[in-house]
């Protein structure tokens, strides 16, 4: 016996050193295979024996990396990407799967890659070649599924949005053989349609394998020469496909997508109706400034040159408001009636104004009669004056001898001063 | 049968209809034209709101679907609520 120059293990000890060795020296691998003896417990893992004709190898699929990739079946060629690993209660070497695909064919991760890169260097992504999306598209073609959720989805958001919208529905398979030659030909077709505005294109969520087609250079060229405007929409937020970069616009759901399509109409009706509102406002603030620089015109100028500025005014101001009538007539209600009332209100401003300065000419007028000492004197007055000029007020402004100048109406009367009396008399002095 | 309903050469589409109508209103509201370009700038923003009112509501609403792959013209009516026909799991 050798045994002191031997190691002597334990038995969980040497499965431990095999982990180790096997985890330090193959680490990740990939293997293909043909899959038996397929169990699944209630736990949801799977676990499984891979072969072929020289021998196997157990695998075992965790429930939380059965999303990767199509589920394994007894029989099936798949290709397994995993770490190898020893359990170590029972001595066996396996698997842990990642990743598991169908043999044969390329993983659809590289194609995806692949396609997407080659696809990108021939600018079919680039943001030049992004088609604008119409403000209002009233003819929306829709590719997907004629059953399911998606049509469902689309259809109630954008009838909720936009209650009268004229649809087309270009039905096709979304996944399966085929799938993307329907898609592609169909996005053609609804093209040659000329009265359509915009296209949805997508499907539900489901598996990296569900939405394969969206991934296929077919659909890509259907997407990228088409001369309607596209919205792909395919699978979750999470999901891109290769669609999605080539449309014109990506939505994260098919519902997304209805509700990128179109806004809701009554935002633009409101919008509208905003406008409007704003127009004839525009329109009422302009009159009222017209209003106003008629109001001081009248006010400052209507003295000087009384008939002839208010005249010039009111012909200016019925000029404008023929002008302004003609070019709205049976056209905008409400701010005609706004010109109704405003002519209105600057008749009566300019009647008022009119009445007022010519009440205030004629009592000018009538001052002035009073005070025009001409007038006086027509009414048989008459004025007196010294020799120096200074008119004669009282009789102690003058003695007898004073010669004196007297006006009336008709000429100039000279006398001299013979008496004066004060007082009783209201013309203190007489003339001879 | 194609249900083109072309708009006139001198109808602009709705979005450049609404551009010029907020064009036309922020030039109003400026206060720098006089009577006579306000008189016109109102016209024309009261034909294009009359224009995009139109547009909004002149499509009936209407939902069909293609018959023949290869035919963009021929549809049935299309209620949302068609049972699958092929072997297409819910999409």
């Amino acid at each position: 016996m050798h045994a002191m120059s031997k190691t002597i293990y334990t038995v969980s000890e040497l499965n431990r050193r095999l982990k180790e060795t096997l985890e330090q020296v193959f680490g990740e691998v990939v293997v293909e295979g043909e899959v038996s003896n397929l169990r699944r417990p209630s736990s949801g893992h799977l676990y499984f024996t891979l072969k072929d004709s020289g021998g196997q190898v157990a695998v075992v699929l965790f429930r939380g990396n059965q999303r990767m990739g199509p589920l394994p079946a007894d029989g099936m060629k798949i290709r397994v990407t995993g770490e190898l690993s020893v359990y170590v209660e029972r001595g066996q070497y396996q698997i842990v799967a990642r990743k598991v695909e169908e043999a044969g064919k390329g993983s659809l991760q590289e194609a995806f890659e692949k396609l997407k890169a080659r696809l990108q260097a021939e600018g079919l992504f680039d943001a030049d070649r992004k088609k604008p999306l119409p403000l209002l598209p009233r003819h929306i073609g829709i590719v997907t599924s004629s059953s399911g959720a998606a049509i469902r989805d689309i259809l109630n958001v954008l009838d909720r949005r936009f209650p009268n919208l004229h649809i087309v529905l270009a039905p096709v398979r979304v996944q399966g053989e085929g799938a993307a030659a329907e898609i592609a030909e169909a996005i053609n077709t609804l093209n040659r349609r000329e009265d359509l505005d915009v296209l949805i294109v997508g499907r539900g969520g489901g598996s990296l394998e569900d939405l394969w087609a969206f991934n296929e250079e077919v659909v890509a060229r259907a997407v990228a020469t088409s001369r309607l405007p596209v919205i792909s929409a395919v699978g979750h937020e999470i999901d891109f496909t290769i669609c999605d970069f080539v449309a014109d616009l990506r939505a994260p759901t098919p519902s997304a997508a209805a509700e990128l399509v179109v806004q809701p109409k009554a935002r633009l009706e409101q919008e509208l109706t905003e406008m409007n509102r704003r127009l004839a406002g525009a329109l009422q603030h302009l009159a009222q400034r017209y209003q106003n620089r008629f109001i001081r015109a009248a006010r400052s100028y209507v003295f000087r040159e009384p008939g002839h500025l208010l005249d010039r005014h009111r012909r200016r101001i019925e000029g404008w408001s023929k002008d302004m009538r003609s070019a709205l007539r049976n056209r905008h209600q409400a701010v005609l009636q706004q010109l109704d009332e405003m002519e209105v209100r600057i008749g009566f401003r300019m009647r008022d104004a009119l009445a007022r300065q010519t009440r205030r000419l004629e009592q000018a007028q009538a001052q002035l009669r009073v005070l025009d000492p001409a007038s006086v004197l027509n009414r048989g007055y008459s004025i007196t004056k010294r020799d120096d000029g200074r008119v004669v007020t009282t009789p102690d402004a003058v003695a007898p001898g004073t010669e004196l100048t007297t006006l009336v109406a008709g000429g100039i009367l000279q006398s001299s001063v013979t008496s004066t009396h004060r007082k009783e008399s209201r013309h203190a002095q007489e003339t001879t | 049968m194609l249900k083109k309903q072309p708009d006139p050469a001198s109808s602009p589409d709705f979005e450049t209809a609404l551009a010029r109508l907020e064009t036309i209103v922020a030039e109003m509201e400026k206060g720098a034209l006089n009577l006579d370009q306000m008189i016109a700038h109102f016209e024309e923003g009261s034909k294009l709101v009359a224009v995009c009112s139109t547009k909004l509501n002149e499509v009936e609403k209407k939902i069909e679907r293609l018959v023949n792959r290869d035919n963009p013209d021929q549809t049935v009516p299309f209620s949302g609520e068609e049972e699958a026909t092929e072997s297409t799991p819910p999409g």
